[in-house]
């Protein structure tokens, strides 16, 4: 589980030192004699620990009872670290996982909004983040209505990295001007500027690109679907980089549209895809080529009742599903389709499978980037191999709901 | 019939640009028009290109005689998606 070699620092975290050891094939810094656990679903329910006495066998002096969350944290003998790095000696089956409580995560974010992002906590995002590694290159591509942009700049304050790739209005011409809404709140959800002291936590903070293909009443075609996607080929083939699409967007069958998943699936590329709002109806295109190709994954909605929500697509094509009821993103800074229609400016909360699936389509581009000798086929088993099951069935939440920690892990 | 939502007159065409009859088929394709169908997209580096018909014209019969025409891979109506956010 660990690799035992710890570091003295001199620098310390309250009362205790800082050292560095190396975890889980990483270096990392954390504090000694700490360690963070989360209770196992049935133990945090019964409020059950591992006894005293067992842990005080262990080497655990003390602990600070879980959080609403499950997470705690226990304060072992200051040479546990040295010994084995604590967590193998403590590990038991009333933890889901334990480790040491390691330093500069980069997940204690900032962002004012991020604790109404509800969604972030049902995947365990922050521990997500923690394990992040930037092995490798990925674009995420997101196919939609544009991007908040002003005299050819982006222009909302939580979307101006520099990460962030403004591509072609594929429908007219120009830049991906959002002037409905719908792609700067898919967007937000995926890439939102993280730890910025504004706004919202994005999933996604490596390279990001934009094409317009839907119009300002989010609808698009067949055709604009296949020349974004072709345009995304050429985008991540001029990086070098793996690449993800993220298409919020459905309709019919069609001959083109499966020429554009053969295309994705000769570059070896991931397209996400949301299922679709039809109340319960099945599941949309080009969503529903899941079902028989590898590369394509379907995703429905899921509400924090953990169930499906009454307006998301169901059927046997369904992937996974991610949070989709609720979900605070952002929203262009000028007027739009949707602030027209009552939404603010800037944030707002919205429901549908499209706010289901940029956050799986950025955990997707997270394991790729950190496992980069995978396939997209690969990817998306990890994903679905990680999610966590539900009451729900296969047709209402695919293989379950999205945990981002389990499939970076 | 076509049932589902697509741009009322428009045909997708996609030909093989890869083919080296592929100008040849671009001319095939063009004379094989209506003569009141206009090319509002000529064809792209990809193949593909929308053709523009007046709204009483059978769609689907259009479609059965471009598909007919040397070097067409498919014809299909340009069908509609849309942003799936509720409502």
């Amino acid at each position: 589980m660990s690799d035992v070699m710890t570091v003295e620092r001199d620098e310390r975290f309250g009362d205790a030192r800082v050292v560095e050891i190396w975890w889980n094939g990483e270096r990392v810094r954390a504090v000694e004699g700490q360690f963070v656990y989360r209770l196992t679903k049935p133990a945090w329910e019964e409020a059950a620990m591992p006894s005293e006495q067992i842990l005080a066998t262990k080497g655990v002096v003390g602990a600070r009872r879980s959080n609403s969350r499950g997470i705690g944290i226990l304060f072992a003998e200051p040479d546990l670290l040295e010994r084995d790095a604590g967590a193998d000696v403590i590990e038991a089956p009333e933890f889901e996982w334990i480790e040491p409580l390691m330093l500069d995560y980069g997940c204690a974010i900032n962002d004012p909004h991020a604790v109404d992002q509800w969604a972030l906590a049902e995947i365990e995002a922050e521990d997500a983040w923690r394990l992040q590694a930037k092995n490798g290159r990925v674009v995420l591509a997101i196919l939609d209505t544009g991007v908040p942009i002003l005299s050819s700049t982006l222009s909302h304050e939580d979307m101006k990295e520099s990460r962030i790739n403004i591509g072609p209005n594929v429908l007219t011409s120009g830049l991906a001007i959002d002037d409905h809404g719908h792609g700067t709140h898919v967007t937000g959800i995926a890439a939102a500027s993280r730890n910025n002291s504004l706004g919202i936590a994005g999933m996604w903070d490596g390279d990001l690109y934009v094409v317009k293909v839907l119009n300002d009443q989010k609808a698009g075609t067949s055709d604009s679907f296949n020349t974004g996607v072709r345009n995304a080929i050429e985008f991540a083939r001029s990086l070098d980089a793996k690449l993800v699409i993220n298409y919020s967007a459905a309709g019919a069958d069609g001959k083109s549209k499966r020429d554009a998943v053969d295309q994705l699936e000769q570059f070896g590329a991931l397209l996400v895809a949301a299922a679709g709002n039809q109340q319960g109806g099945s599941v949309q295109y080009p969503a529903a080529y899941a079902a028989g190709r590898g590369h394509v994954m379907a995703i429905g909605a899921v509400g924090s009742d953990k169930k499906r929500c009454a307006f998301a697509s169901r059927g046997p094509e369904l992937t996974i599903a991610a949070p989709g009821s609720s979900i605070l993103s952002t929203l262009p800074d000028y007027s739009v389709t949707m602030t027209k229609a009552g939404k603010s400016t800037m944030y707002d909360r919205t429901e549908g499978t499209s706010q289901a699936s940029p956050l799986v389509a950025a955990v997707a581009a997270m394991v790729w980037e950190k496992h980069p000798n995978l396939t997209a086929k690969e990817v998306r088993e990890r994903i679905v191999q990680t999610a966590m099951p539900t009451t729900e069935s296969a047709a209402d939440v695919g293989a379950g709901i999205l945990n981002a920690r389990r499939a970076l892990a | 019939m076509i049932q589902a939502p697509h741009v009322p007159g428009q045909v997708l065409i996609k030909l093989d640009p890869e083919s080296e009859h592929y100008r040849q088929a671009k001319k095939s394709v063009i004379d094989c028009l209506p003569k009141k169908a206009d090319l509002a997209r000529d064809f792209n580096a990809a193949g593909f290109a929308i053709v523009t018909l007046p709204l009483e014209f059978d769609l689907e019969e259009v479609i059965r005689r471009i598909e007919k025409c040397d070097g067409v891979e498919f014809a299909e109506p340009n069908y509609i998606d849309e942003g799936t956010t509720s409502p």
